[in-house]
């Protein structure tokens, strides 16, 4: 009897821990100022509920410029911006590329998050097609997203599901069941930090040989297709896009994109993107090689002055507060 | 294999499957050898990696061997020094020529523990103190117990063949709920207590130099000063309690090496408190025979306490110095020496002024025992400063702290240990009178234990890691 007694109460403390770590993380865990780099499914979930009951007026889209790459998450200029009474919500991430800012769209519409407007980072790099990182989608994305994608996008994209369905459901369970398990990759990060902490090797241009494939760009090209749809997508609902062309360090990759095939490509993609209805800026060329970390990444003044040109913009929205 | 993770506790609890199918002592022996050697193999990526720690343990046992058979002084002394060499060049001590070291990779894990072991071996075979001839399998098993390789502790063979083949530890259903309260206790300081305590004391080393107010700076000194002793002890003892449990589970007892030590009055007591197989042996192997050999070499009785002193200085000096391979560990060394033998002193003189009665009544007074746990722990903190950070470090926190701020922070560190080990103390005492009072005690531990082991599963979910790291396991 004395063993049963014991067994339960066992049980019953362990259930009472997991209910009040999932009270505890519902309560406290914080609503961060950028995605970590692995971003749980569980964790943007919760972020589309908070922006549903209140829609932030702009949101941003992109890749690991607009993210934040080896600088703090309150040195980004979405940060900046938000200390200076914009209420944005950054939802570029580390991996970002074209088809997850398109799938982030359809979340969030579906959803029901109706901002007044959208920033979409465009970088050139990401639509280079030799490389399956700009095709593959983010986990989270991908599990949440996994009702918009069609038999072409599975084809096209690579998608990490786990290959096991045994493994993909029990995970289903233990998400639902625990806050601490659906949740770990943010509290990991929240908790030890997702800033890069290794020293940066010196720059050396040769590294970025092949970063930027210069082939011209067309609406064959998956990348340029998932943005067009973004854009398209967004316009549909009424929700005005700025697209900006990410400032590039040309100092450093002069003998690489100095040339007609790269401004040919800006060119096709400012063309194409405003004929979709969105304001286009092109800032490929607006920053100096100090306030790059390498090919596109801003240090923390590069970010303040990427914050002060698209500021005037906001402005004009009607995005700040 | 990392202990104590997840798959040591799988892997253990295989072991244990299979060790308690029968208790036939060569059936206990095979299985136990066959699961050393492959916990062993777990770290390891060839077998030429194996090499030079084989080498050890087989001159260890040719030394055994030759002092059950010729214990003679002179070839005592030399296995004796080729021990102690041997040992220092596998361990690559900055006093022996790099040139001389073994330039390929290779396992050393666990080898400080595995050659206390030997030593005692050797020793006591010396010495005709063990309780048998000492055989091949028993050899191997009791200097690789996988449950105390990596880090401790360091059991006598008497004790370990006891449980290992002459009467294995019994295994009802109250002994393994106990060791898996230990196993649960050591998980939780280990993943939970010890990463929050590390965190904090990160955090003070990286705002001190950015603090601008002194009193503030003198603040945060004192915290990174005291938090790390803490840290060290709940991941250390952490370790302890998992493996103690474990071995449990296979029905063999391993020494406990921490009993409270921050409850400690003075610098001797804290180390019969704290890592206590290892100031045992050192006690037995170095403080003893070098206290004897001293009153034998200069008979005079006046002489004897300050030979008990000295022979303290010793010992401890060499506790420091086997932590590592630094000029900071020779720092270090010379304050746990310090420590011990200016507390001796203390006694001395004390006994010497106020009689041993006034005396003892005085270390009773409650006032007094506090100041004297705040004084041994603020200078275990000290002590410790120069286990964790190299002497430029030390130098460069003295520099921006300065004088005034320095003492200060020493101030707080005592003052603040005294009045929270007090209070631990009381809470101490508070539960174990509801222990024997409370008649749903039992439920209570139950319900508190698994509260912790949830919270450990949660912790080791969230970070996501492999198994915590243990500090010891580089000695």
């Amino acid at each position: 009897m004395r063993r049963v007694v014991s067994l339960a109460i066992a049980l019953t403390v362990v259930i009472a821990v997991i209910i009040v770590e999932n009270v505890a993380i519902a309560a406290f865990f914080p609503h961060l100022p950028r995605l970590t780099t692995d971003f749980s499914a569980a964790y943007f979930t919760r972020e589309i509920k908070s922006m549903k009951q209140s829609t932030p007026q702009t949101l941003f889209l992109g890749d690991s410029v607009l993210w934040g790459y080896r600088i703090r998450g309150d040195q980004t200029a979405v940060s900046i911006l938000t200390s200076q009474g914009c209420t944005c919500r950054n939802l570029a991430f580390k991996s970002g590329n074209p088809p997850n800012d398109y799938f982030l769209t359809r979340l969030l519409l579906d959803a029901g998050v109706h901002p007044r407007a959208v920033v979409l980072d465009v970088n050139q790099a990401v639509l280079n097609q030799s490389s399956d990182y700009y095709q593959t989608l983010h986990p989270a994305v991908a599990t949440l997203a996994k009702r918009f994608l069609t038999p072409q996008d599975r084809a096209t994209l690579t998608i990490p599901f786990r290959d096991n369905a045994f493994h993909e459901r029990l995970d289903t369970v233990l998400s639902s069941i625990s806050q601490v398990y659906a949740m770990r990759s943010d509290i990991r990060a929240t908790l030890l930090g997702d800033t890069a902490a290794a020293p940066l090797p010196k720059l050396n241009p040769d590294v970025f040989a092949g970063t930027y494939d210069l082939l011209p760009l067309d609406n064959g090209n998956v990348g340029v297709r998932f943005l067009e749809a973004t854009v398209e997508t967004w316009r549909r609902a009424g929700v005005p896009v700025l697209a900006f062309m990410t400032p590039t360090n040309h100092e450093l990759l002069h003998k690489y994109i100095d040339n007609a095939h790269y401004r040919a490509n800006v060119s096709f993609l400012v063309k194409e993107l405003s004929s979709r209805g969105a304001r286009v800026i092109d800032l490929d060329r607006g920053f100096a090689a100090n306030e790059f970390l390498d090919n596109a990444h801003l240090t923390a003044a590069g970010q303040r002055r990427l914050a002060a040109k698209l500021e005037p913009w906001l402005q004009s929205a009607g995005s700040r507060t | 294999m990392d202990v104590p993770s997840y798959y040591f506790l799988g892997f253990a609890a295989l072991v244990a499957l299979a060790i308690n199918l029968s208790s036939a002592p060569q059936w206990r022996r095979c299985l136990l050898l066959a699961t050393n050697i492959a916990f062993i193999v777990t770290f390891t990526h060839s077998a030429a990696e194996l090499m030079p720690f084989a080498g050890l343990l087989l001159l260890g046992y040719a030394a055994v061997k030759a002092m059950e058979r010729w214990p003679h002084r002179a070839l005592f002394i030399v296995f004796l020094i080729t021990l102690i060499f041997a040992f220092c060049w596998l361990k690559r001590y900055s006093f022996i020529p790099a040139a001389l070291w073994l330039a390929h990779p290779y396992f050393l894990v666990g080898m400080s523990y595995v050659f206390f072991r030997i030593l005692h071996l050797v020793i006591d075979a010396y010495q005709d103190a063990l309780p048998d001839r000492v055989g091949l399998l028993s050899y191997v098993n009791y200097t690789l117990n996988f449950t105390a390789l990596v880090s401790g502790p360091i059991q006598l063979y008497r004790d370990y063949l006891r449980t290992e083949s002459q009467e294995p530890a019994v295994l009802s259903a109250s002994a393994m709920g106990e060791a898996l309260i230990r196993i649960i206790a050591g998980l939780f300081k280990i993943t939970i207590v010890s990463p929050l305590l590390y965190l904090a004391e990160q955090r003070c080393l990286q705002n001190l130099p950015l603090l601008a107010v002194p009193f503030e700076r003198a603040f945060d000194a004192a915290l990174m000063l005291a938090i790390f002793p803490v840290y060290i002890y709940f991941n250390f003892s952490g370790y302890m309690d998992a493996v103690i449990g474990v071995a449990r589970f296979l029905r063999l007892e391993l020494p406990e090496n921490f009993n409270r030590p921050f409850l400690s009055k003075g610098f001797i007591e804290f180390w019969s408190r704290w890592h206590m197989t290892l100031s045992h042996w050192i006690k037995t192997y170095v403080y003893s025979p070098l206290l004897l050999a001293l009153m034998r070499r200069f008979p005079v009785r006046s002489l004897e306490q300050w030979f008990g002193v000295f022979a303290y200085f010793v010992a401890f000096f060499l506790i420091g110095v086997w932590h590592g391979r630094t000029p900071s560990f020779i720092v270090l060394g010379i304050l746990f020496g310090l420590g011990v033998s200016i507390n001796k002193l203390y006694q001395i003189a004390m006994i010497g002024g106020l009689g041993r009665g006034p005396y003892t009544r005085l270390c009773e007074n409650q006032a007094y025992g506090a100041l004297s746990r705040g004084l041994t722990f603020g200078w275990f903190a000290v002590a410790s400063l120069f286990f964790w950070a190299t002497l430029p470090q030390v130098s460069h926190f003295a520099k921006v702290l300065g004088a005034l701020e320095l003492m200060t922070t020493l101030l707080m560190v005592v003052v603040g240990a005294a009045a929270l080990l007090s209070a631990l103390e009381a809470i101490e005492t508070f539960f174990g009178r509801m222990q024997t009072r409370l008649v749903i005690w039992g439920y209570v531990r139950t319900a508190w234990y698994s509260a912790l082991a949830a919270l450990s599963v949660s912790a080791a979910i969230a970070l996501n890691a492999p198994a915590p790291h243990i500090i010891y396991r580089a000695f």
